[in-house]
């Protein structure tokens, strides 16, 4: 039996056209059946580790490359990613963008299939992955009909036919709300237990705890620190790289954001009934949202979150029901900022993007002028106003949108999960960022799976399940280990 | 193959011969319960197809002229886009690139062909994504707003939808090379796809098919000319 199922010797790596190291001195060796986990703040390099493992990084990105990365002892550099496929998987942060068919079979098929095994082989190897996974009945399924957490579970699956001793996982979790979170750990949980060798890359930290053996730390392309996971445990150190708290329920949890003056409703939803003709509806919502108040919209994938903010934003027009605003003067009342932000980015500049659309308010030129200056200022955007949008890290863009919103004055601000794949440091911004736009009165609304920033932002939260809100109150109130519990089966925690 | 099919029949002069092709198709359409799913096609092609006529008429005010010369051109357009809806809407796209995959054409070819089919209603998603996203900008999206003002077009749909394409289409090349995925190599397949005897029995049917239209053709001609 091999020694180490993975070794690092030295890497450094650099992307071409960058100034800094992408990876400094990279030495790890992972024993055959470790659960290891990698986190750190953003672009502190564990993506580009990972690339390394399995020869993405230098055989399809290309930069400056030294050391060596031995898979079972191949060199990467003698090997092509094809030839390491057998020994290595990789599952990455969205499962859209790793299928090939449109039928769950034919996609376990796809890997074998390239090996040029007999079908009768592959017949048995898709049989064992699915249940693997805890997916047999779903074989003949359409994957456009699975859920995020179901299509995560297949593209595991679909590298488990390959029959590999290794799994890589890119912050495989990203798209997938609590419980489908869960029950993909508890998988990745057996698997290690049949020796399996588990490489996990992510910023939510919860499960790690529960299930890693070792924890690396990773800050400005070297590896930090390299420990039992207790040391996710530790304030300082979580502080310190930008971590995000593995028990955010658990220990001396109060909401942060109390602030609420009570003041006259922003908007009231009557009796919101919204169908998209599939089955799916939003049924019978009453809601109101203050000026000046934070609220945040929990709720399982499919449960109307998103649907409902649409709604709000007159995106989506109701079927039934009323959304009456108390001052109706402005015809933009919504400003909503999708998860990805690359749908909404449109201009060449940040400066020309936030003065996109602006002769339809018949504003002059001047004023517009001086207005968005005054925003890009407000926020920490001046620096930035020559530079192409989608050359932006994820939260410049996201307030290159908030302020393109901003210029419109709107009443309300929905931000549909603003923290995806973020770490400590990174949602500590959007949190001032989101209290000071409270001051000046705005409404805001936030759907988040993010306990953590939920905690820090909102004052009050709903919840939503199969389209109907099922419960509403003060953030100190619900977001309790209890109540979530109620709500959502398996929302915290891998023993719950 | 059908497509190739018709596009030999187009070469047939005679409009009833012509009609009664375009006629056939059609019945096949029915006979595989897509008639429904087509409409919207065949009814854009009717629209089309009366528009030129009348505007032709319009122009040189003679009906008699406008519908003598449109009609083999129409019938035969219409026969061709009719043939490639049947093939389209009844071929899972999946059993298309694994059969061209059996037929020896190169990976790259066959894969690229799969994966397209298969991200298209991923790029309508997107596309959905980035029209819900002018809306938001008060930016409104009418036939005639394109027209008036064609910058809105290209900056608010062609390049948000290019760059998710772009990123996208990186993350399918190293998706697939991790699972083992070469274009030069010798690929094996769950399920062949073979030629069944509907397949020979349908293929030799169109085949006298066409073999009687185009003797009819020629003889006709003949006739017409005497």
């Amino acid at each position: 039996m091999l020694d180490y199922a993975l070794e690092i010797n030295n890497l450094n790596f650099k992307y071409p056209h960058q100034i800094n190291q992408a990876l400094k001195n990279i030495g790890v060796k992972i024993k055959p059946g470790e659960f290891l986990f990698i986190t750190g703040k953003s672009g502190c390099g564990k993506s580009t580790l990972a690339r390394c493992l399995n020869g993405i990084i230098p055989h399809i990105m290309g930069g400056e490359f030294s050391g060596e990365v031995l898979v079972k002892s191949k060199n990467t550099l003698q090997h092509e990613i094809s030839d390491l496929a057998q020994d290595i998987g990789f599952i990455f942060q969205n499962p859209e963008s790793q299928f090939f068919t449109v039928k769950v079979e034919d996609e376990l098929a796809f890997a074998p299939e390239n090996m040029g095994l007999n079908p009768p082989e592959i017949e048995d190897r898709i049989e064992w992955a699915l249940n693997e996974v805890e997916m047999g009945e779903y074989r003949f399924e359409n994957v456009f009909n699975l859920s995020e957490g179901q299509k995560q579970r297949i593209a595991v699956a679909a590298n488990l036919t390959l029959l590999p001793d290794i799994l890589v996982l890119d912050e495989p979790t990203s798209n997938l709300d609590p419980p489908a979170a869960r029950k993909l750990f508890k998988i990745l949980g057996k698997l290690q237990r049949q020796n399996k060798t588990i490489i996990l890359i992510d910023h939510r930290t919860n499960y790690a705890l529960q299930l890693a053996d070792r924890v690396l730390i990773m800050d400005q392309g070297e590896i930090v620190q390299d420990q039992k996971p207790d040391i996710l445990l530790d304030e300082d150190t979580r502080k310190h790289y930008g971590i995000r708290n593995p028990q955010v329920l658990d220990d001396n949890f109060s909401p942060v954001n109390n602030e609420t003056k009570p003041q006259k409703p922003l908007l009231n939803i009557f009796k919101l009934h919204y169908s998209y003709g599939n089955g799916f509806s939003l049924d019978d919502i009453n809601l109101h949202i203050s000026p000046g108040e934070v609220l945040g919209v929990v709720g399982a994938n499919g449960s109307g979150k998103t649907t409902l903010a649409k709604v709000l934003a007159g995106i989506l027009k109701p079927d039934k029901g009323s959304i009456s605003w108390s001052n109706d003067d402005s015809s933009f009342k919504v400003g909503m900022i999708f998860q990805n932000p690359d749908h909404q980015l449109f201009m060449d500049s940040v400066y020309n993007e936030l003065n996109f659309g602006l002769e339809e308010l018949k504003l002059k030129t001047e004023e517009a002028a001086y207005k968005i200056d005054l925003i890009l200022n407000s926020m920490n955007l001046a620096k930035l106003k020559k530079r192409h949008p989608h050359s932006l890290s994820g939260g410049e863009k996201q307030r290159t949108l908030i302020s393109a919103f901003l210029v419109r004055e709107p009443h309300l601000l929905i931000m549909d999960e603003p923290t995806t794949g973020m770490d400590y440091y990174h949602m500590q911004k959007v949190v001032r960022e989101i209290n000071r736009l409270q001051k000046e009165d705005l409404g805001i609304m936030i759907i988040s799976h993010d306990l953590e920033f939920l905690q820090q932002t909102t004052t009050r939260l709903v919840i939503l399940s199969q389209g109907k809100l099922i419960k509403e109150g003060p953030t100190e109130k619900l977001l309790t280990k209890e109540n979530l519990r109620q709500c959502f089966p398996g929302y915290h925690g891998l023993s719950s | 193959m059908i497509l190739g099919l018709t596009l030999i029949c187009a070469l047939i002069n005679h409009i009833f011969l012509l009609i009664s092709l375009g006629v056939g198709i059609l019945s096949l359409m029915i006979f595989s319960k897509i008639l429904k799913r087509v409409s919207t096609f065949l009814g854009l092609f009717i629209l089309f197809a009366v528009t030129a006529i009348a505007i032709t008429a319009f122009i040189t005010a003679d009906w008699r002229y406008a519908l003598d010369y449109f009609s083999p051109f129409l019938a035969r357009f219409f026969i061709i886009i009719s043939a490639g809806l049947l093939f389209a809407f009844t071929t899972p796209p999946h059993n298309f690139a694994q059969s061209l995959q059996q037929m020896k054409f190169p990976t790259a070819v066959t894969f690229t062909m799969g994966i397209s089919l298969r991200y298209i209603p991923t790029l309508a998603g997107e596309a959905e994504s980035i029209f819900q996203s002018l809306k938001l900008r008060g930016i409104k999206f009418s036939k005639w707003e394109v027209i008036k003002n064609p910058s809105y077009f290209y900056r608010g749909i062609i390049i948000p939808l290019i760059i998710r394409t772009i990123k996208i289409s990186d993350e399918i090349a190293i998706a697939a090379e991790s699972r083992g995925f070469k274009c030069d190599q010798k690929r094996n397949s769950l399920h062949k796809i073979s030629i069944g005897k509907n397949d020979v029995l349908f293929l030799s049917t169109l085949s006298l098919i066409f073999i009687i239209i185009i003797f009819l053709d020629k003889n006709l001609l003949f006739l017409s000319l005497s």
